[in-house]
């Protein structure tokens, strides 16, 4: 009796799958609006927002639609842009020489900072959740991970602060710099014979960290009018001393994710604080 | 090159479909893996670094340990 | 290299086994994997709406300076952020498994009855 239940759901399931399957293909090819497809070869970028992100010219294009109100959506290539060139251009608009990091810290900062609220506030649930766990057995894992996780633990934290240092001139950046911090913490865990938590110590640098990030924003609201701008100046693009700000959000950012993804794992090994 | 993104697409697709239907929760867990690390590899072939190193280091790193913890703590059979 | 169709109906596929696995399973824990195939599935299909045919990745180098041949970074902006908040709710999904497991000794969700306390 149970098995045909099992059966019927299944069934509806797999039609629902089906049905659902063909209605997504059809909307890949439906028109967009204004007569337009959605181009699946070359999209032309000129005819996005994302032209004024690439060209760094966005304070510009707010004068441009100020000025000539709803010409503006035909011909987002006619705002004026300047020339940019690594290692030549100075004082550019937001001056860090990858695209990525320009929009995440700069440009868009604002969801950064909720992106890091969301993430504390799933590790405090988790952390609430969990925080009377008992430590389960510690299987004896062989000679090499023994060895090799007393060897290993700091050349994995430096290039994990690598990482989150020269992230506005290299991919790579705030969050995955920590998440390779976290994953040292787990060699740990996994390798040490008597691996005591440490997660008074993790708790504190994680909440500096987060005081500077909203501090940095907070001295820019009392200096310049508005929360988080670059009160720094903007240098040459492609030096490591750059780009304002967005070096030293990228640190406090690097260093809260380490902290919390490190207190997370070692909420989930078990053991409380010892 | 495109002989390796087609690869890739039929591995992806492999691996999900046994992540769905194996039995040990330990096999789909290692299947979630290696989808996450062949969709990293088809974000490098599409341009963006940036989302490769970051899907790479959260999907196949720190996702695939918080599941083993998890399932240490309960049991391991469907 | 390759049109862009091939990626979102590799996206698709993906969103739809996810699905039907979400639908059916009756463990805890296959249902949190299960929601995890659809997140990535969801994360190509948004990196894919950037992609240019023959361009090169949106960073300045010493060698690469043209801009008009640069790949859309703000799709690759909206999926950084989306990749570590669904790690963010995957761990926290996993902590109230574990803490149903405790609680009722089961982790099939049709057999977990809820006994009044007496």
């Amino acid at each position: 009796m149970k098995n045909t239940q099992g059966m019927v759901n299944a069934f509806f399931a797999f039609l629902l799958v089906v049905i659902l399957g063909i209605f997504f293909f059809n909307a890949i090819n439906q028109p967009l609006g204004n007569g337009l497809v959605l181009n699946k070869d070359n999209p032309d970028l000129s005819k996005r927002v994302s032209i004024h992100y690439i060209l760094k010219n966005v304070h510009n294009a707010e004068d441009y639609l100020a000025q000539h109100k709803s010409s503006y959506f035909r011909n987002r290539d006619k705002v004026k842009s300047s020339n940019l060139e690594f290692g030549k251009t100075k004082n550019a608009e937001s001056g860090s020489a990858n695209e990525v990091t320009s929009i995440v810290v700069n440009y868009r900062g604002f969801d950064t900072l909720g992106e890091v609220t969301v993430l504390f506030i799933s590790i405090l649930g988790l952390g609430m959740l969990l925080h009377e766990n008992k430590k389960k057995y510690w299987a004896k894992p062989s000679l090499i991970v023994r060895t090799g996780a007393n060897f290993l633990f700091p050349f994995i934290v430096l290039f994990g602060v690598y990482v989150f240092v020269h992230g506005h001139l290299t991919p790579g950046g705030g969050f995955p710099g920590g998440t390779i911090i976290a994953s040292a913490a787990l060699l740990l865990i996994l390798g040490l014979k008597d691996f005591k938590n440490k997660l008074t110590m993790t708790k504190i640098i994680e909440s500096l960290a987060g005081l500077t990030f909203a501090g940095l924003g907070l001295v820019g609201l009392f200096t310049n009018g508005s929360f988080l701008t670059n009160f720094l100046p903007s240098g040459t693009m492609g030096l490591l001393v750059s780009s304002g700000i967005t070096a030293l959000i990228y640190i406090a950012v690097g260093i809260k994710v380490a902290a919390e993804l490190s207190s997370g794992i070692m909420e989930m090994n078990g053991g409380g604080e010892e | 090159m495109i002989v390796l993104i087609y690869l890739s697409a039929i591995v992806m697709i492999i691996s999900a479909l046994y992540a769905v239907y194996a039995k040990d929760l330990l096999v789909s867990v290692v299947a979630l893996g290696i989808n996450s690390l062949i969709v990293s590899v088809l974000f490098f072939l599409m341009h963006a670094p940036d989302v490769a190193i970051t899907e790479a280091a959260i999907g196949a790193g720190l996702s695939t340990a918080i599941f083993v913890f998890a399932i240490k703590h309960t049991e391991r059979k469907e | 290299m390759i049109q862009s169709t091939f990626f979102y109906t590799t996206a698709i596929i993906l969103f739809l086994i996810g699905l039907y696995g979400v639908l059916t399973k009756r463990n805890v824990i296959k249902t949190i994997i299960t929601l995890t195939i659809m997140e990535t599935a969801v994360n190509l299909f948004l990196v894919t709406i950037g992609y240019v045919k023959n361009g090169t990745a949106p960073i300045f180098t010493s060698t690469i300076s043209d801009v008009h041949k640069f790949v859309d970074p703000l799709p690759q902006a909206l999926v950084l952020t989306s990749i570590v908040i669904g790690l963010g709710t995957t761990a926290l999904m996993l902590s109230l498994a574990i803490r149903l497991y405790k609680k009722y000794k089961t982790l099939n969700y049709l057999e977990m009855d809820g006994e009044d306390e007496k």
